[in-house]
């Protein structure tokens, strides 16, 4: 794929279809380089705000992923047509060159990740209790006023399965574990409301601008997916970013992390405080919120280090 | 892709059309041959071992590939195995910027200094021809491992420096010197850096085709962390790319006892060498934080862009850095000073046609 032979007029094409606007002065292309996928700020000449957003991947693996960012924005969008204009920004994907584009329109404001700030090691993250109640207010608010349309959808009976088989990171997860018995049970009888799953809710993928939240990058979203993972997820990567202050961007996710999220500190308690108002507002068992815990950990630590890990935490809807 | 389709070989000497022999490729001109080993053909001699790695690391590495699969055995010769330098010689991703070459699609492109691949499977990857030429014998024999393990028959490594390209005048659509050019002048001693570099420029601009076009990525003279006193990188001495080049040279005479070679520029250096050796059109783009793990590429012209890296790319999560750039940015002469001082460039340039 070329940028001016392939992006930028793929790019001119859809800006109709983005809902971009604005004078048609010709268009320069930056490269944010990813490990899998190349990512493009798209700019008018001379400005210095992004207009469009392109990702491009080429290896055949990552198309699923684009597609379904597609479909689970689109899907959103149909739902709830004020996040189209506010909150998620519809996107356009096409084959471009040797792979697949997604393209939409840029987010405005700052990555929350931002808004972290330095904090003596031990302490834990110094996010602000605002940036916090932003991110989990919004996505509470989401999954609750989805929730009748996600249940409409159907899929209780293969949610977790398909949960296993698209991605990787649960792929090692053995169902007979106590707890995955106890969600996948729960699931089933009902008593465990599905959801939107954003699947990477990430500070990196949540732009704040005005006291709005663009939400960003939706390929591992899942409709209908588990409630609170995305709460885990949104802590974690919170902790690991105010550890690292984005020296070492792809560091896993370590124990300390873990300890920082939802252990004893204050952020973990501010954390732990919205998970449990999550847990009221879905109506989660509070032992389920812990057992859907333990499995997204799975995600990043071997199944007799999760126990360990778990053991150590306050309960985690308290 | 047949392999024939990379071994129209002309003679680096003579330039005569080498025909097959048994083992080598022979010219019937002046009567050179030149070996096949392992598969890859070699048209350097006497090429002292050089690398990330020590000779004895690359030889357990190559000795091991075929069985072990290249990945394996590479990662069980370095002493941190998967780890930062693994990453650094063998990541494909590290050629993202070739989704802004303007080599046609499908062309033949040369990659010199190709060690063990990251650029040239990169560019294979685009879909591009790659000859991948590697002076030292034993990493280009790891990648044609490498090539064939990982099925790619449009990469062909062969054996050869800079200066000795074994083919006609006028055959590559493209070619990459990824962090080569400033060493150029170890392969001239007879000549001064300048001198080396531009008549290795003037060498490669003959085997472009017309319209053909180089694509440099290499360091900036002016680079902030050079200024602020990190060690140049390829002389291991602090402030000598800033200095004037007689006190730089003088100073690595004092300090490391040999002459100052390994000459960066500024963005007009560069513009100014590639126009002496009959380049045209050098179009420049920036490479943030380095250009061995760059985050951002980036075209230096027009500026909107740059503003947008003033804001966003220093220190992200530091509020108060945010809010000192966000100022700066909005200073009418920020944009075009900072693109002065950016750490390395990516540079394009064309054969006239």
């Amino acid at each position: 794929m070329n940028v001016d032979r392939d992006l930028i007029p793929f790019v001119n094409d859809v800006l109709p279809a983005l809902g971009v606007d604005g004078p048609s002065r010709p268009l320069q292309a930056l490269l944010i380089k990813g490990n899998r996928k190349s990512v493009f700020p798209v700019f008018r000449r001379g400005d210095s705000r992004p207009i469009v957003i392109v990702k491009f991947a080429r290896d055949p693996v990552d198309r699923p992923r684009i597609e379904n960012e597609k479909a689970a924005t689109d899907t959103l969008v149909a739902w709830m047509p004020g996040l189209g204009d506010d909150i998620l920004a519809p996107g356009v994907v096409r084959d471009i060159g040797n792979g697949i584009a997604y393209a939409r329109r840029a987010s405005r404001g700052n990555p929350l990740a931002r808004r972290i700030s330095p904090v003596p090691a031990g302490t834990g993250p110094d996010l602000s209790e605002k940036h916090v109640d932003l991110a989990v207010g919004w996505l509470i608010d989401l999954q609750v006023s989805t929730r009748d349309r996600v249940e409409a959808l159907g899929g209780r009976d293969t949610a977790l399965e398909t949960m296993r088989a698209e991605n990787p990171a649960f792929a090692h997860l053995d169902p007979d574990t106590p707890a995955f018995a106890r969600v996948a049970g729960a699931v089933a009888d009902g008593t465990l409301p599905l959801v939107v799953e954003h699947g990477d809710y990430n500070p990196d993928n949540l732009f704040e601008d005005r006291r709005s939240l663009n939400v960003i990058d939706w390929e591992w979203g899942r409709i209908p997916g588990l409630p609170l993972v995305d709460l885990f997820e949104f802590a974690l990567q919170s902790a690991k970013a105010a550890a690292i202050q984005g020296v070492v961007r792809s560091r896993p996710i370590g124990a300390e992390d873990v300890r920082a999220a939802l252990g004893d500190n204050p952020f973990a308690s501010h954390i732990r405080a919205r998970v449990a108002g999550a847990a009221d507002a879905l109506s989660i068992p509070a032992p389920l919120a812990s057992d859907l815990l333990t499995m997204h950990l799975s995600r990043y630590f071997p199944p007799d280090a999760v126990e360990g890990i778990v053991t150590e935490l306050p309960e985690v809807a308290s | 892709m047949p392999e024939t389709t990379f071994t129209d070989f002309a003679c680096p000497d003579c330039g005569t059309s080498l025909v097959a022999a048994e083992d080598a490729w022979s010219c019937g001109d002046c009567g050179r041959d030149y070996p096949v080993t392992d598969g890859v053909p070699t048209f350097v001699t006497d090429q002292p071992y050089w690398g990330e790695m020590p000779e004895p690391v690359m030889r357990e590495a190559l000795g091991n590939a075929r069985e072990q699969g290249w990945e394996a055995s590479l990662a069980a010769a370095l002493p941190q195995g998967r780890g930062e330098t693994f990453e650094y010689l063998t990541n494909p991703v590290r050629a993202q910027w070739a989704h802004f070459l303007p080599f046609p699609q499908g062309g033949r492109v040369l990659d010199i200094g190709s060690g063990l691949g990251a650029i040239a499977v990169g560019l294979a990857a685009h879909g591009f021809s790659v000859v991948a030429a590697e002076p030292v014998d034993l990493r280009a024999r790891f990648l044609r491992i490498r090539a064939e393990q990982e099925n790619l028959p449009n990469l062909y490594p062969i054996c050869a420096s800079v200066f000795e390209i074994p083919y006609p005048d006028g055959t590559f659509d493209g070619i990459v010197m990824n962090n080569v050019l400033e060493w150029v002048a170890y392969s001239k001693p007879d000549l001064s850096p300048g001198e080396a570099q531009q008549a290795a420029l003037a060498y490669l601009l003959r085997k472009l085709k017309p319209g053909g076009h180089l694509h440099l990525v290499i360091e900036n003279r002016w680079g902030p962390v050079l200024f602020a006193g990190m060690k140049d990188p390829h002389g291991a001495l602090r402030f000598t790319t800033v200095l004037p080049r007689f006190a730089a040279n003088l100073y690595t005479k004092l300090r490391l006892s040999e002459p100052y070679r390994t000459y960066l520029y500024s963005q007009g250096g560069y513009a100014r060498l590639l126009r002496r050796a009959g380049f045209t059109d050098a179009t420049f783009y920036g490479m943030m934080p380095s250009s061995r793990n760059y985050f951002y590429y980036f075209p230096l012209s027009p500026i909107g862009s740059l503003k947008y890296l003033l804001r966003t790319s220093f220190d992200p999560k530091h509020p108060g850095v945010s809010r000192l750039t966000n100022t700066v940015a909005r200073l009418p002469l920020a944009a075009r000073a900072f693109r002065h001082f950016i750490p390395d460039f990516g540079i394009t340039a064309r054969r006239p046609e």
